[in-house]
């Protein structure tokens, strides 16, 4: 088996009092998407930062792509390897795009040639344009490319599509998914549960400096065993008797929603009941539980 | 050197395209040189404005006796409007000439430059006794030669300002070359180039070449101003006076750095670049001489590095002189330049801190 692209064991860090890393071991593989769901404050950047090399961990230990981004020596070989994107990087305003892509492709031994990015990026009309006359697309795709500038075997990206218009947000999940094509591993932070679930199999949720679920989308909710949310239209219908695995029923003004482990003794409960009380169903839903509700299930709060 | 090169490329461009520091480090040191010059420096290539009036016998000879002066331009009106002339700027100085003997001869100047009228009322008397001289066919008494000595001191304002300003130059363009970092580490940029393997010192030292280029340009624009305007002509010592003027930027540099790191914004930063800048200005010497001061006030002139600088910079280039004359002047840049440098070291922060 190949080595991991990332092995976190333990990593805690302190500000003061605040602890912002609170013991997190994690593990990407190589080829992956990892991203990493949690709320403002919940420790996201520090653990990127620390494995990025910008910040040095209190307590645990760190490899990213073999190496220890703690020392000078490791730092460095793992930033030649690296592509990042931080959660708010300015960029020099009076700088065109193709000059500062241009920039920072010189400060790597392995570069990737900034005609190409721009194309790829779709940015290419926008080469002679200062970076300050950008608009917030367009910026984040500039900043994206910055980060392929090296051809990174890794790329981090904090939170790469707050802010941006839901368009804008659609063009950075395809720019993504490129990416990740291409076999190079990415690690992206976002509070949005749909772009975690839409981008990534891997998925771990963090709060409070932890990481208090980890796996695929639908194994963290199965494993909850949140189970499903049964909604019913039908006014007159009255629940009697019972059914396997129900956890709850309330009656609502023209319907029922239940709650229960299983979906489908739940779908011929109501259905038997509707035919014997001769009522007609107008609309029969079931939900599943996303990673939303395991968010809130897991810290009583909600996401975002 | 790829990563150098192109780290002073794009600095470069980000100097160049910035219009405000463009005008600080360009623009306002030759203003404020014109303005001085033209206002206590009487400038010596352009030539003294001399309206000439009266009546009688003399008019004419001292007419002509002033317009052979070099330097003098000559125009004859009436006493009235001569004196106005001098009042208005027209003129920088009235001569009127009365009849009788002795002819009285009047010469009116504006109390604005008191550095300059003493020598050309001198000229003036010079004339009137060669007028007389020749008039009266008495052989001269004397016959004055004027020279100059080298190194005997800036002979003329422009002498003592040019170099002055020069070192005010360094001291202002140094100081605020870290407000660039401030803002940069505010933006976050400092921090995205971090994460790239470039040595932390190749940014640092590309910013600082930069600001040399800079500061170079600076400084052949203003003698090529002091030049063209005001007749300066550098009297030599250019090895020690590049010897100087490289310490003396670096150290001003590193003193802007070390604001850079212990300033929170770049508001913040310029604030305290100006409060090293200002009581710099005026303890430094650039603008009248501080060195015969004694006491406190002498004892503060002599704490300040601008003074230095700007002594080494009079005594090569406006007295000629080499190395010998300018020891403990660069002796002294070297130390504070080792010292800011130490500080700036100190200070240096890649991010801003949090609030
Ligand atoms: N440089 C810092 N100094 C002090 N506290 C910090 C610093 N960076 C982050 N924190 C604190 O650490 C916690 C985690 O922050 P962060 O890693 O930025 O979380 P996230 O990226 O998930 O929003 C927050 O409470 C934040 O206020
Ligand atoms: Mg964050």
């Amino acid at each position: 088996m190949a080595l991991p692209a990332i092995e976190a064991v333990g990593l805690c860090k302190r500000y003061g009092a605040r602890k912002a890393l609170d013991g997190v071991s994690l593990t990407v593989a190589e080829g992956e998407i990892l991203a990493l769901l949690g709320p403002n404050g919940a420790g996201k950047t520090t653990f990127l930062e620390i494995l990025e090399g910008l910040r040095l961990a209190d307590e645990g230990r760190a490899r990213v792509l073999g190496e220890d981004p703690a020392t000078p020596r490791g730092r460095r070989r793992v930033q030649e390897r690296i592509g990042v994107s931080l959660q708010s990087t300015s960029l020099f305003d009076t700088l065109t795009v193709a000059e500062t892509l241009e920039l920072f492709a010189a400060l790597y031994p392995r570069r990737e040639s900034a005609a190409d990015l721009m194309a790829r990026m779709g940015i290419a009309d926008r080469a002679r344009v200062r970076v300050g006359e950008l608009s917030g697309g367009q910026r984040q795709r500039v900043v994206l490319a910055l980060a392929l500038v090296n051809r990174p075997d890794l790329v981090f990206l904090d939170e790469p599509t707050t802010g941006l218009d839901p368009v804008a947000r659609r063009y950075v999940w395809d720019s993504i998914r490129d990416i990740a094509e291409r076999g190079q591993t990415i690690v992206l932070t976002t509070h949005y549960m749909e772009e975690a679930t839409r981008l990534a199999r891997h998925v771990a949720i963090m709060d409070c400096g932890r990481i208090v679920a980890e796996g695929t989308p639908e194994g963290i909710v199965s494993a909850l065993g949140l189970g499903v949310r049964v909604r019913v239209e039908a006014p007159g219908l009255t629940l009697a008797g019972e059914a396997v695995g129900v956890r709850s029923a309330v009656a609502g003004d023209d319907g029922w929603r239940i709650e229960a482990d299983r979906a489908e003794p739940v779908v011929e409960w109501v259905f038997a009941q509707a035919r014997e009380q001769g009522v007609d169903i107008r609309r029969l839903e079931v939900e599943r539980a996303t990673l939303e509700d395991a968010f809130v299930h897991l810290t009583g709060r909600d996401l975002a | 050197m790829k990563a150098l090169m192109a780290l002073v490329g794009a600095n470069l461009k980000l100097v160049v395209r910035n219009r405000q520091t463009m005008v600080w480090s360009l623009a306002f040191p030759l203003m404020l040189m014109l303005l001085l010059g033209l206002f206590f420096g009487h400038a010596s290539g352009s030539s003294t404005r001399v309206a000439v009036a009266g009546s009688g016998p003399y008019r004419a000879a001292v007419a002509q006796g002033l317009a052979r002066v070099p330097g003098f331009s000559v125009s004859n009106t009436n006493p009235v409007k001569a004196v106005q002339e001098v009042r208005s700027g027209k003129a920088d100085m009235a001569v009127v000439v009365g009849d009788g003997r002795p002819a009285r001869l009047t010469v009116w100047q504006s109390g604005a430059d008191v550095a300059v009228n003493g020598q050309d009322a001198l000229v003036v008397r010079q004339v009137a006794a060669a007028v007389q001289a020749a008039l009266t066919r008495t052989p001269p008494l004397f016959q004055i030669t004027v020279r100059t000595v080298a190194g005997g001191g800036g002979h003329t304002y422009i002498d003592f300002l040019v170099p002055g300003i020069l070192a005010m130059e360094l001291m202002s363009n140094g100081l605020f070359s870290g407000l660039a970092l401030v803002t940069y580490r505010e933006q976050g940029i400092l921090r995205r180039l971090r994460v790239t393997p470039m040595p932390t010192l190749l940014f640092l030292a590309a910013r600082i070449l930069v600001q040399l280029v800079v500061m170079v340009v600076q400084l052949a624009l203003t003698l090529g101003v002091a030049v063209a305007l005001f007749g300066y002509r550098p009297a030599g010592g250019a090895g020690a006076a590049a010897v100087a003027i490289l310490l003396g930027a670096l150290a001003f540099i590193a003193t802007g750095f070390f604001v850079a790191g212990v300033a929170r914004t770049a508001d913040a930063a310029s604030a305290i670049a100006n409060l090293i800048n200002l009581p710099m200005m005026f303890l430094g010497g650039v603008f009248f001489p501080t060195s015969g001061f004694g006491g406190a006030f002498g004892f503060l002139v002599r704490l300040v590095p601008l003074g230095y600088l700007a002594s080494a910079l009079r005594l090569t280039l406006s007295n000629g002189e080499g190395f010998g004359a300018v020891g403990t002047d660069l002796a002294v840049l070297a130390l504070t330049l080792l010292l800011t440098t130490g500080l700036a070291a100190r200070f240096f922060r890649w991010e801003s801190r949090p609030a």
